[in-house]
Parts: structure tokens; sequence; C-alpha cells
């Protein structure tokens, strides 16, 4: 008999998802790679530009698998089980700085976002005024 | 000299991509990765970002950094909030 008739179909139902997580998670970690921040070289004149980004990947894989014997109408034991998995992720990129290299020498330009600034700005705001209101509110609590 | 990007990279991991040529000057761009995995294939995180780039002139070396100001102005003005906050709570107590 074969190992592969051996094995416990929970098992084997469960071995597939759990290498394809595995694959998936093989090729997350091979997307920390220097490629994956710098675009292509792009080269007009003596100048050169090199476009810089910030790249996050993230994943999350979860699966579970179960059984149980019971008894069918004739009163024959059965077994039987099932599993499940399922799994997630997000890569998102945001562009940084471009480097220009000219013959009067290398800069970066950073690449500023006006959008999370002003979030950033609308954020820090909401806190100072929370603050502020919640300690001129009277205490009701304990007026009475 | 030519400067050592890994150093003070704690949990990072420093990486050289493919050298650009341009005129008398070589170029490497450096990122900084973070590879975080959880036990049994569960999940994991990459953050890459860039760290800088090496710009070698002969013999002569010199680390050019790459800052993210969106970051730097993220951060200061959360700190900034929270630090008003503070303040506020202080003021009217």
């Amino acid at each position: 008999m074969s190992e592969q008739s051996e094995m416990d179909p929970q098992a084997s139902a469960f071995a597939a998802p759990a290498n394809r997580a595995a694959d998936v998670m093989e090729s997350l970690i091979s997307a920390a790679d220097v490629s994956k921040v710098y675009g292509e070289p792009i080269r007009q004149g003596d100048t050169l530009i090199l476009p810089a980004a910030e790249v996050l990947a993230i994943a999350g894989f979860g699966m579970g698998s179960g059984g149980g014997v019971g008894r069918d109408r004739q009163g024959t034991p059965q077994r039987g089980g099932g599993g499940g998995g399922g799994g997630g992720g997000k890569t998102l990129a945001r562009s940084v700085a471009v480097i220009v290299a000219s013959p009067e020498g290398v800069r970066i330009r950073p690449v500023i976002d006006l959008t999370k600034i002003a979030l950033a700005a609308l954020t820090a705001a909401g806190f100072v005024l929370a603050s502020w209101r919640g300690m001129s509110k009277p205490k009701r609590f304990f007026a009475r | 000299m030519i400067p050592n990007p890994t150093n003070g990279a704690g949990i990072f991991e420093t990486k050289a991509g493919e050298e650009v040529a341009h005129g008398k000057r070589v170029l490497i761009p450096l990122a900084r990765s973070l590879r975080l995995r959880l036990p049994g294939n569960a999940g994991g995180l990459v953050w890459n970002r860039p760290f800088g780039i090496l710009v070698r002139e002969g013999t002569r070396g010199r680390l050019v950094r790459v800052v993210d100001a969106t970051r730097w102005i993220q951060t200061l003005l959360l700190a900034a909030g929270i630090a008003g906050a503070i303040l506020a709570h202080l003021v009217r107590r």
C-alpha cells in the first residue's frame, strides 16, 4: 500500500491548503528585494532619475479541520470529516523620493504626500480639541 | 573610504541593488527590509523602504540617505497633537 493511501483523509485534505499557504508565504518573503523599492533608471541627457518607493506586503492565513465518528440510519459506524481555510493579504506602495543624479551631483528630492499630512494634521487637531473640550464639560455624575 | 550601510540596521536587513553607472560615478541603491513571519506559515509581513544611495567615484564613496519626508512630517504632527492634548489637559485641570 502506498504512503498516500495510508494518510488520514483529514490530513490529506489539510495538506493542500497548507502547501498553498507556504507557497504564498515564500512569494511574500521574496518581495523583500531592492528591485521592488527602486524603479528602472530614467536617463534624460546628462541626468539620471531613479524613483524610490516604500513597499509593504502583509498576508495572513487560517485553516482548520475536524472529524468525527457517527452511525447512519442502519446503525453502521461512519467516519467523516472536513476542513477549510482562508487567507488574505494586501500590498501597499508609496512614493518616497526621486534620486536625481546630474553632473553637479546626486540629490534626493523627497515626494511629499499632502493628503497623508493633512490627515495627520486633522488627527493632531482632533487630539487637542477632544482633550480641551473633554476637560471643559461639567461632571454631572457627581453633581447630584 | 566607502561607508558601511549595514551599521545601525537593527532588525532591518540592508540590501544593495544593481549598480547604475552614471558618468564617472556608480550609484548603488540600498534598501532596508523588515521581514516578520508568523509561526506555521500563518502569515507574515514584509516592509521594504529605500535607505540611500551609495555613490562611488573611484576609490571614494559616500552615502546619500533617502529621507522619507512624509513620514517625518506625519510623526511630528502626531507627536505635536499628543503633546498638545496633554498640555490642554494640564492647563484645564
